[in-house]
């Protein structure tokens, strides 16, 4: 089931009316049966899957944290990331490992014909193993006492917001939200409704209308000027933005109506100032899995400078091919552990200090040209992201620095600039100070009048152009 | 939990809200944009055209006004001047008032299907003029690359009732979140921007300009013949005069300098034998001396001087058709031409085109 569909906007309701009707205990297993469900909805056949992976990652929770000594501990968290990685590798990677492999020993005149195993790829199976892996680590990282119920568990990895695309939650954070007893909020519903509107504008007012602009650039980039090709490059930009951003917002946002607080995924990614806090500020919850459970086990930062630099690198490497099988993804992670390692460098050289926090930091003269080189780097490297394979990346970066022919769509370009523009100003509200103190200024009848404006958008938008969010095929 | 039904109010109210803003301005929106349809976007250009052919027949009607409708491609869209062509009805004294209702990349089979639903609708038209192109018969043109309606998509005209409204509303507002359809209501809204002399960039990307005419690629496409035959056989089942006109092709196309289109002979032999065969009137706007290389915006389309121009002919043909003259230009390629009905008068005249190669 997916966010912008009438099946969840049937679900929903029913789920909500359910919810508040029973108490603590029937609250969490309606949750549980509604998140399989929504599941199901997609292919009951992989709820066995599904089931598997909580039950390997439950029981080898508790063998760790009963466990009497160290090596013990080890060769039980050890099971579960073997357990969830070769999960992983069957579903997911095992016909790019296998083709890669039969393509390198054809290279190498070997006449090799590589078996295709016809597999579908289990939705979501790439966020909620990465979560119930965390979870057994986190135990055997002494960090956290394993739940002992495992229908609370099983909640934690089901919760059908965050089920199929994340946010990549911790334990820590979700699961005491889970076991006790939940106080929905006023201000919950007031903002888990807002956030709600928002999350459909991006998807279905900014991501979806910019996607088929997009997608003909792709695959038509023939008959497109390279400056149509250097614009499409930028819209693919905020068209992922707005499809993963808005995803994130819904998952939030319904989360709310229940009382339970998930975490924060985006943070005004494209206002970054500097790399490394663009992959602060993007897909947040991946990008702190990785540093958590790969950088800092790799030695992060304390194993010399050029260690530091090698360990960003091969952190974003794994990070892109988390994304997908494809050698694609591995290029882009490796381009943008490149850029990291390079930032880095460049720090070390300068001696300038990296900025820990999320918070904004003052804008200078010098701040809109910083802030339009690092989305330019996003977004040249979201073209080998967006690309099916590698001939068509460099066709299409060879077209846009050719230079010829420049901007022909130059109407449909003038025609996407409102939604480019609602897309900035909606992070501006949503993220900013000034934003959200001026947010909070206005009226309720007033915000209703806001976001009923925005959803008779999204409802005319949504009428006559379903797109799937891209994030899913993870 | 904060007073579970405190909580429950609180959503319902805030859904409620949300949800009767959105509605009251999908309601709004829709029922305030002029002409505008309760249509997807499949189907918009076509319903769009007869939204609007609607609203004029209902004001002609009030008039008691007869309604002349031109169907047909942009070629007459662009071509004709309403209201150029309504002063040379008006000073005629004839009691019918135009309405261009040609629609860009619109050839026969659209202008079939749109016609169905006009009559459908209610519409009746006292008259019909049909502006054809000499290369909508050419299979090979790019012409009808621009054809987005789905050819087998005939669907009828919904009326803007609340149900209709709260039904249909979102997906007849997508329109206008849609670059191509988006431009479609401001070109057709605006008549093709034919009264417009000097053009600025938005309304000639969204006009777009003529495809290149290349006489290598004509092929004849006997179903884009047989749309036109279908055109001819509705009218005449529903009882409604219909009379052909060739619409104008720049006498000297840029591109290939003082050559003129070579097929423009070829294709329009062939409509002159539909008309002649159903006795039907046959204008032919493309003979030579009518149009000069001035009156033309690109290949096929002309430009504001050129639609008044186009305008004040048709004027002065449909002003002999009302008074029963029956006029056909043709060619001297017909071994034996056909007579209309004895009560209507026969002018046939003959009508030449440039040869291939022009000054050898």
């Amino acid at each position: 089931m997916i966010f912008n569909s009438l099946a969840f906007a049937i679900f929903l309701p029913v789920v909500l009316a359910l919810y508040y009707v029973l108490p603590f205990k029937g609250q969490n297993r309606m949750l549980l049966v509604a998140s399989l469900f929504f599941y199901a909805w997609w292919d009951w056949r992989f709820l066995g899957l599904l089931a598997l992976t909580i039950l390997i990652d439950f029981y080898a929770s508790h063998a760790v944290y009963r466990a009497k000594t160290h090596k013990e501990k080890k060769r039980w968290m050890l099971i579960s990331i073997i357990s969830n990685i070769t999960v992983l590798v069957i579903f997911k990677y095992s016909n790019f490992f296998v083709q890669s492999f039969a393509s390198m020993l054809t290279k190498m005149g070997f006449a090799v014909h590589a078996p295709i195993l016809q597999l579908v790829l289990p939705i979501g199976i790439s966020f909620y193993t990465f979560m119930s892996m965390a979870y057994v680590i986190d135990v055997y990282r002494g960090e956290l006492t394993p739940t002992r119920h495992l229908f609370d568990f099983a909640l934690f990895v089901c919760y059908f917001p965050h089920l199929v695309a994340g946010p990549i939650l911790r334990a820590p954070q979700l699961l005491p939200q889970l076991t006790h007893e939940r106080r929905v909020k006023l201000e919950q519903i007031r903002d888990g409704v807002a956030l709600i509107v928002i999350g459909y504008v991006r998807k279905v007012l900014i991501a979806d209308i910019i996607a088929p602009m997009v997608g003909e650039a792709f695959t038509q980039m023939d008959s497109f000027g390279s400056g149509d090709l250097i614009l499409r490059m930028y819209l693919f930009a905020i068209q992922l933005y707005g499809d993963f951003a808005g995803y994130s917002d819904i998952a939030r946002g319904v989360s709310k109506l229940f009382g339970i607080e998930l975490n924060l995924n985006f943070a005004t990614p494209y206002l970054s100032q500097n790399i490394t806090e663009f992959w602060r500020r993007w897909h947040i919850s991946l990008s702190s899995w990785l540093r958590d459970y790969v950088y800092i086990p790799l030695g992060g930062n304390r194993k010399g400078k050029f260690r530091t630099y090698v360990n960003n690198f091969l952190t974003m490497l794994i990070g892109g091919l988390w994304h997908g099988a494809n050698w694609t993804y591995v290029v882009w992670g490796g381009l943008n552990g490149l850029y990291l390692a390079v930032h880095k460098a460049y720090l070390d050289i300068t001696g300038k200090p990296q900025k820990q926090s999320l918070e904004p930091a003052r804008w200078t003269f010098a701040t809109p040209f910083k802030v339009f080189f690092i989305f330019t780097l996003a977004a040249f490297a979201f073209i080998i992201f967006r690309s099916p394979n590698f001939s068509s990346a460099a066709a299409y970066i060879a077209k846009m620095f050719s230079f010829h022919g420049g901007i022909t769509r130059i109407g449909s370009s003038i025609f996407i600039l409102p939604f480019v523009l609602l897309s900035f100003l909606i992070d501006v509200a949503q993220y900013t100070r000034w934003g959200e103190r001026f947010v909070a200024r206005i009226p309720m009848w007033q915000r209703a009048i806001v976001f009923g404006i925005l959803f008779a958008f999204v409802l005319a938008a949504g009428a006559d152009n379903s797109q799937p969010f891209i994030y899913f095929q993870f | 939990m904060q007073g579970r039904s405190t909580i429950v109010i609180s959503l319902l109210l805030h859904a409620l809200a949300i949800g009767i803003v959105s509605y009251i301005l999908i309601i709004a929106t829709v029922s305030a944009l002029p002409h505008f349809p309760l249509a997807g976007k499949r189907n918009f250009k076509l319903l769009l055209r007869t939204q609007m052919s609607l609203d004029q027949y209902d004001e002609f009607r009030s008039e008691k006004m007869g309604m002349l409708v031109l169907l047909g491609s942009s070629t007459f869209e662009r071509g004709i001047n309403e209201n150029t062509l309504d002063s040379a009805l008006r000073a005629n004294h004839l009691s019918l008032r135009p309405s261009n209702s040609a629609a860009m990349g619109m050839f026969a089979r659209m202008n079939v299907n749109m016609l169905r639903i006009m009559l459908a609708s209610g519409i009746r038209p006292q008259r019909i003029v049909y502006g054809f192109f000499s290369d909508e018969l050419n299979g090979a043109s790019k012409t009808h690359d621009n054809t987005i309606d789905s050819v087998s998509a005939v669907t009828g005209l919904k009326s803007k009732s609340l149900i209709n409204l709260l039904q249909s509303g979102p997906e007849a507002l997508s329109t206008m979140l849609n670059t191509g359809t988006f431009s479609m209501y401001n070109y057709m809204l605006n008549h093709a921007f034919n009264e417009t002399d000097h053009r600025n960039l938005y309304q000639q990307l969204i006009g777009g300009s003529g495809a290149p005419i290349l006489d290598s690629s004509f092929q004849f496409d006997r179903q884009y013949f047989q749309d036109l035959v279908d055109l001819v056989n509705l009218c005449r089942d529903s009882n409604i005069p219909l009379a052909l006109c060739n619409t104008p092709i720049r006498p000297n196309i840029k591109s290939v300098l003082a050559f003129p289109y070579a097929h423009r002979l070829e294709a329009y032999r062939i409509v002159e034998q539909l008309a002649t065969s159903s006795g039907l009137p046959l204008w032919n706007a493309d003979a030579d001396g009518l149009f000069g290389d001035g009156d033309f915006a690109d290949i096929n389309h002309v430009n504001a001087g050129g639609a008044t121009k186009f305008a004040r002919i048709l004027g002065e043909r449909i002003t002999e058709w009302y008074a029963g003259t029956i006029h056909q230009d043709v060619t001297d390629s017909l071994p034996s031409p056909v007579l209309p009905s004895p009560q209507t008068f026969l002018v046939r005249r003959m009508t030449t085109f440039t040869p291939y190669y022009h000054g050898n």
